[in-house]
Protein backbone atom coordinates (compact mmCIF):
# COMPACT_ATOMS: atom_id res chain seq x y z
CA UNK A 1 0.00 0.00 0.00
CA UNK A 2 1.00 3.22 -0.66
CA UNK A 3 1.56 6.59 1.07
CA UNK A 4 -1.56 8.74 -0.08
CA UNK A 5 -2.08 12.21 0.89
CA UNK A 6 -4.82 14.74 -0.16
CA UNK A 7 -7.60 13.75 -2.23
CA UNK A 8 -6.68 9.82 -3.21
CA UNK A 9 -7.62 7.39 -0.58
CA UNK A 10 -6.22 4.19 -0.06
CA UNK A 11 -8.20 1.21 -1.30
CA UNK A 12 -8.87 -0.31 2.29
CA UNK A 13 -10.17 3.01 3.12
CA UNK A 14 -12.64 3.01 0.06
CA UNK A 15 -13.52 -0.22 1.30
CA UNK A 16 -14.29 0.62 5.33
CA UNK A 17 -15.86 3.88 3.70
CA UNK A 18 -18.39 1.01 1.49
CA UNK A 19 -19.14 -1.43 4.63
CA UNK A 20 -19.59 1.92 7.22
CA UNK A 21 -21.80 3.24 4.47
CA UNK A 22 -23.99 -0.43 3.94
CA UNK A 23 -23.74 -0.50 8.39
CA UNK A 24 -25.44 3.11 8.60
CA UNK A 25 -27.83 2.19 6.17
CA UNK A 26 -28.94 -0.64 7.77
CA UNK A 27 -28.83 0.84 11.20
CA UNK A 28 -31.46 3.53 10.27
CA UNK A 29 -33.91 0.74 8.50
CA UNK A 30 -33.61 -0.92 11.54
CA UNK A 31 -34.34 2.22 13.44
CA UNK A 32 -37.43 3.41 10.84
CA UNK A 33 -39.00 -0.45 11.12
CA UNK A 34 -39.05 0.24 14.99
CA UNK A 35 -36.19 -1.71 16.75
CA UNK A 36 -33.92 -0.14 18.80
CA UNK A 37 -33.99 2.11 21.96
CA UNK A 38 -37.83 3.35 23.07
CA UNK A 39 -38.83 0.32 20.81
CA UNK A 40 -39.17 -2.95 23.52
CA UNK A 41 -42.85 -3.66 22.54
CA UNK A 42 -41.08 -7.35 20.16
CA UNK A 43 -38.52 -7.73 22.78
CA UNK A 44 -39.05 -10.08 25.45
CA UNK A 45 -42.57 -13.34 25.91
CA UNK A 46 -44.65 -11.54 28.42
CA UNK B 1 4.53 9.97 29.73
CA UNK B 2 3.45 8.93 26.51
CA UNK B 3 3.83 5.23 27.28
CA UNK B 4 1.54 5.56 30.36
CA UNK B 5 -1.13 6.99 28.53
CA UNK B 6 -0.56 4.21 25.48
CA UNK B 7 -0.68 1.47 28.31
CA UNK B 8 -4.13 3.43 29.74
CA UNK B 9 -5.40 3.02 26.27
CA UNK B 10 -4.78 -0.07 25.55
CA UNK B 11 -5.84 -1.34 29.29
CA UNK B 12 -9.53 0.26 28.86
CA UNK B 13 -9.50 -1.14 25.20
CA UNK B 14 -8.62 -4.46 26.44
CA UNK B 15 -11.10 -4.47 29.47
CA UNK B 16 -13.66 -3.42 27.26
CA UNK B 17 -13.52 -6.21 24.72
CA UNK B 18 -13.50 -8.26 27.71
CA UNK B 19 -16.68 -6.98 29.17
CA UNK B 20 -18.14 -7.58 25.77
CA UNK B 21 -16.76 -11.18 25.86
CA UNK B 22 -18.88 -11.26 29.37
CA UNK B 23 -21.94 -10.01 27.85
CA UNK B 24 -21.74 -12.53 24.66
CA UNK B 25 -21.40 -15.55 27.37
CA UNK B 26 -24.00 -14.19 29.76
CA UNK B 27 -26.48 -13.77 26.78
CA UNK B 28 -25.98 -17.27 25.29
CA UNK B 29 -26.47 -18.38 28.63
CA UNK B 30 -29.63 -16.38 28.80
CA UNK B 31 -31.01 -17.69 25.82
CA UNK B 32 -29.70 -21.75 26.35
CA UNK B 33 -30.62 -22.02 29.97
CA UNK B 34 -33.52 -24.20 30.61
CA UNK B 35 -33.65 -22.72 34.72
CA UNK B 36 -36.21 -20.03 34.48
CA UNK B 37 -33.91 -18.49 37.37
CA UNK B 38 -31.11 -18.60 35.63
CA UNK B 39 -32.65 -17.19 32.39
CA UNK B 40 -33.93 -14.35 35.11
CA UNK B 41 -30.44 -13.90 36.85
CA UNK B 42 -28.81 -13.22 33.65
CA UNK B 43 -31.13 -10.22 32.14
CA UNK B 44 -30.96 -8.87 35.68
CA UNK B 45 -27.23 -9.00 35.98
CA UNK B 46 -26.15 -7.67 32.38
CA UNK B 47 -27.85 -4.36 33.00
CA UNK B 48 -25.70 -3.21 35.90
CA UNK B 49 -22.71 -5.34 34.25
CA UNK B 50 -23.02 -2.48 31.49
CA UNK B 51 -23.27 0.27 33.31
CA UNK B 52 -20.57 -0.74 35.44
CA UNK B 53 -17.58 -1.98 32.79
CA UNK B 54 -19.13 -1.85 29.36
CA UNK B 55 -19.57 1.83 29.83
CA UNK B 56 -16.65 2.75 31.71
CA UNK B 57 -14.37 1.41 29.42
CA UNK B 58 -16.01 2.49 26.26
CA UNK B 59 -15.20 6.25 27.75
CA UNK B 60 -12.04 5.63 29.30
CA UNK B 61 -10.76 3.85 25.53
CA UNK B 62 -12.51 6.94 23.88
CA UNK B 63 -10.19 9.43 25.97
CA UNK B 64 -7.70 7.81 26.25
CA UNK B 65 -7.59 7.02 22.68
CA UNK B 66 -8.27 11.16 21.86
CA UNK B 67 -5.49 11.82 24.09
CA UNK B 68 -2.95 9.39 22.65
CA UNK B 69 -4.15 10.48 19.21
CA UNK B 70 -3.37 14.15 20.24
CA UNK B 71 -0.23 13.59 22.40
CA UNK B 72 1.78 12.10 19.66
CA UNK B 73 2.68 12.46 15.72
CA UNK B 74 -0.03 10.22 14.79
CA UNK B 75 -2.69 13.30 15.11
CA UNK B 76 -6.29 12.64 15.23
CA UNK B 77 -6.87 13.31 11.92
CA UNK B 78 -3.99 12.91 10.00
CA UNK B 79 -4.21 9.25 9.44
CA UNK B 80 -7.16 7.18 8.08
CA UNK B 81 -6.35 4.34 10.63
CA UNK B 82 -6.54 6.96 13.86
CA UNK B 83 -9.50 8.85 11.88
CA UNK B 84 -11.95 5.62 11.41
CA UNK B 85 -11.01 4.25 15.31
CA UNK B 86 -12.23 7.72 16.26
CA UNK B 87 -15.44 6.58 14.21
CA UNK B 88 -15.73 3.47 15.13
CA UNK B 89 -15.12 4.23 19.07
CA UNK B 90 -17.77 7.21 19.02
CA UNK B 91 -20.31 5.20 17.06
CA UNK B 92 -20.08 1.92 19.22
CA UNK B 93 -20.44 3.95 22.74
CA UNK B 94 -23.19 5.88 21.41
CA UNK B 95 -24.41 3.13 20.53
CA UNK B 96 -23.54 1.08 23.72
CA UNK B 97 -25.57 4.16 25.61
CA UNK B 98 -28.59 3.68 23.66
CA UNK B 99 -28.43 0.25 24.30
CA UNK B 100 -28.55 0.49 27.91
CA UNK B 101 -32.04 1.45 27.87
CA UNK B 102 -32.54 -2.48 26.44
CA UNK B 103 -31.04 -3.51 29.09
CA UNK B 104 -32.68 -1.69 31.40
CA UNK B 105 -36.06 -2.85 30.11
CA UNK B 106 -35.22 -6.06 29.98
CA UNK B 107 -33.91 -6.12 33.53
CA UNK B 108 -37.45 -4.61 34.65
CA UNK B 109 -38.94 -7.88 32.78
CA UNK B 110 -37.05 -10.22 34.83
CA UNK B 111 -37.57 -8.31 37.91
CA UNK B 112 -41.14 -8.94 37.02
CA UNK B 113 -41.00 -12.30 37.01
CA UNK B 114 -41.36 -12.14 33.06
CA UNK B 115 -39.30 -14.07 30.60
CA UNK B 116 -36.97 -11.82 28.91
CA UNK B 117 -35.31 -14.26 26.86
CA UNK B 118 -34.67 -12.00 24.08
CA UNK B 119 -31.13 -12.35 21.32
CA UNK B 120 -30.48 -9.04 21.64
CA UNK B 121 -27.71 -8.81 23.75
CA UNK B 122 -25.98 -11.63 21.78
CA UNK B 123 -25.99 -9.73 19.03
CA UNK B 124 -25.26 -6.58 20.20
CA UNK B 125 -22.12 -7.77 21.91
CA UNK B 126 -21.09 -10.12 18.33
CA UNK B 127 -21.59 -6.98 16.65
CA UNK B 128 -19.50 -4.92 18.89
CA UNK B 129 -16.95 -8.03 19.37
CA UNK B 130 -16.13 -7.91 15.45
CA UNK B 131 -16.40 -3.74 15.64
CA UNK B 132 -13.58 -4.00 18.47
CA UNK B 133 -11.29 -6.66 16.72
CA UNK B 134 -11.40 -4.26 13.91
CA UNK B 135 -9.67 -1.42 15.48
CA UNK B 136 -7.54 -4.27 17.49
CA UNK B 137 -6.44 -5.21 14.03
CA UNK B 138 -6.12 -1.27 12.72
CA UNK B 139 -4.22 -0.53 15.95
CA UNK B 140 -1.56 -3.25 15.48
CA UNK B 141 -1.25 -2.85 11.42
CA UNK B 142 -1.69 0.70 11.33
CA UNK B 143 -1.96 0.30 7.54
CA UNK B 144 -1.00 3.79 5.73
CA UNK B 145 -2.99 6.36 4.03
CA UNK B 146 -3.00 10.17 5.17
CA UNK B 147 -5.57 12.24 4.81
CA UNK B 148 -6.36 15.51 2.82
CA UNK B 149 -5.99 17.54 6.76
CA UNK B 150 -2.06 15.70 6.88
CA UNK B 151 -0.04 18.74 7.05
CA UNK B 152 2.44 18.88 4.21
CA UNK B 153 5.35 19.56 6.84
CA UNK B 154 5.57 19.44 10.68
CA UNK B 155 3.19 21.94 12.64
CA UNK B 156 5.50 24.81 13.26
CA UNK B 157 8.04 25.00 10.70
CA UNK B 158 8.30 28.50 9.37
CA UNK B 159 6.02 28.84 6.02
CA UNK B 160 3.65 25.99 6.75
CA UNK B 161 0.88 25.94 5.01
CA UNK B 162 -1.70 22.70 5.58
CA UNK B 163 -2.68 20.63 2.41
CA UNK B 164 -5.99 21.91 1.32
CA UNK B 165 -8.55 19.55 1.26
Amino acid sequence: MSETRGSRAPRWVKVFAVIGAVVVVLLVAMLVAGHGPGHHHGLGAR
Amino acid sequence: MRRLALVAHVGASVGWLGAVVVSLALGVVGLAADDPQVVRAVYLILEPVGWTTLVPFSVASLVTGLLQALGTHWGLTRHYWVLIKLVMNLVATGVLLLYMQTLGYLADLARGGADARNASPVVHAAAAIVLLLVALVLSVYKPRGTTAWTPARPAGVQGFRPTPP
